[in-house]
């Protein structure tokens, strides 16, 4: 299955440029593993930034007939579903290579609440931490905003969060200013790898009393 | 091991990667590498010079999109505008090039 949310064209922009801090590489490799409309748009700015770096002159510019004619002729083939994974989740090298472990239920999580374990990345480079989460199916985390930007890319299961829909490649990037409750599916656990620039800020009695046991 | 493993890496997309999702190929062959370049330099110098310039910046300034917002003094959010119409604009006039493998 093909992501329906995407990488923001900032951040494919910064990824091509080698202006991502490692967190959002990590992210963007994730989520570009799983999206090869992404790796597209990836592709492209990449060849602008090959073609700025070689500075030619403006007349090179010029595209033949024939050419047209050729693009007009190549219209993309609508893609077909990815074979489901075989009840186990299938983690993207990129995250493995943090990991060490490709099996979501070997991973050394630790149990911050009842129905929802975490586990920090250690990342090469001090920054911005990383952080993968494993969420029961059903699970409500309670209207609450972030101090900065969260970033959350879908590995498993999924969730809603005001009224759109993320499952597997799916990312959410929310800024400062967006207070949400999200809905886990029900069902399998959601596993999700997840970027905050800033802690949680909880909005109602349950999330105030959940932040004092849970550094999110 | 890991450690060695990642030393000095940068996460990027592994394409023999088992969990990599793949678009079906186009009808068409890959374009070859001239006719690439001359379409990627028939959309920059289509894109208007706002959007060129903050795809430049990004490339050469060594700039983030907020120091970009800065210098050119507009909104973060209107750096962030003019990067997806550049993009929709390179979809468009080279939307059917085929880079990924």
């Amino acid at each position: 299955v093909i992501p329906v949310h995407h990488l923001p064209p900032e951040l494919l922009l910064a990824t091509s440029a080698g202006r991502t801090d490692e967190a959002t590489a990590l992210v963007a490799a994730v989520h570009l593993t799983l999206c090869p409309t992404c790796r597209a748009d990836l592709a492209r700015l990449d060849a602008v930034g090959g073609a700025l770096l070689e500075a030619a002159p403006a007349e090179a510019t010029k595209v033949p007939d024939a050419l047209w004619a050729k693009l007009d002729a190549a219209v993309p083939e609508p893609t077909p579903p990815a074979p489901a994974p075989s009840g186990k989740v299938l983690l993207p090298r990129p995250l493995v290579r943090y990991l060490g472990v490709a099996d979501v239920d070997r991973l050394p999580w630790k149990r911050i609440l009842p129905g929802a374990d975490e586990l920090h990345l250690p990342l090469d480079r001090n920054g911005t931490p990383v952080r993968m989460t494993r969420t029961r199916g059903g699970f409500v985390l309670p209207r609450h905003t972030h101090e900065g930007t969260e970033m959350t890319l879908v590995l498993a299961g999924g969730f809603t969060d005001g009224g759109e829909h993320f499952a597997r490649g799916d990312l959410s990037v929310c800024g400062p200013s967006v207070t949400h409750t999200i809905h886990f599916d029900p069902g399998d656990p959601c596993v999700a790898l997840v970027v905050n620039e800033g802690h949680l800020v909880p909005k109602s009695a349950w999330a105030k009393a959940l932040s004092w046991f849970v550094d999110f | 091991m890991i450690d060695r493993f990642r030393q000095g890496r940068r996460p990027t997309v592994d394409l023999d990667d088992p969990a990599l999702v793949i678009a079906e190929e186009p009808r068409v062959d890959a374009l070859e590498a001239q006719d690439r370049d001359r379409l990627v330099r028939a959309a920059l110098a289509e894109l208007p010079a706002e959007q060129a310039d903050v795809i430049e910046r990004a490339y050469f300034g060594d700039e983030t999109m907020r120091q970009i917002a800065g210098a050119l003094e507009v909104p973060e959010g209107t750096v962030k505008s003019r990067v997806r119409l550049a993009l929709e604009r390179l979809r468009r006039i080279a939307g059917a090039w085929e880079l990924v493998p």
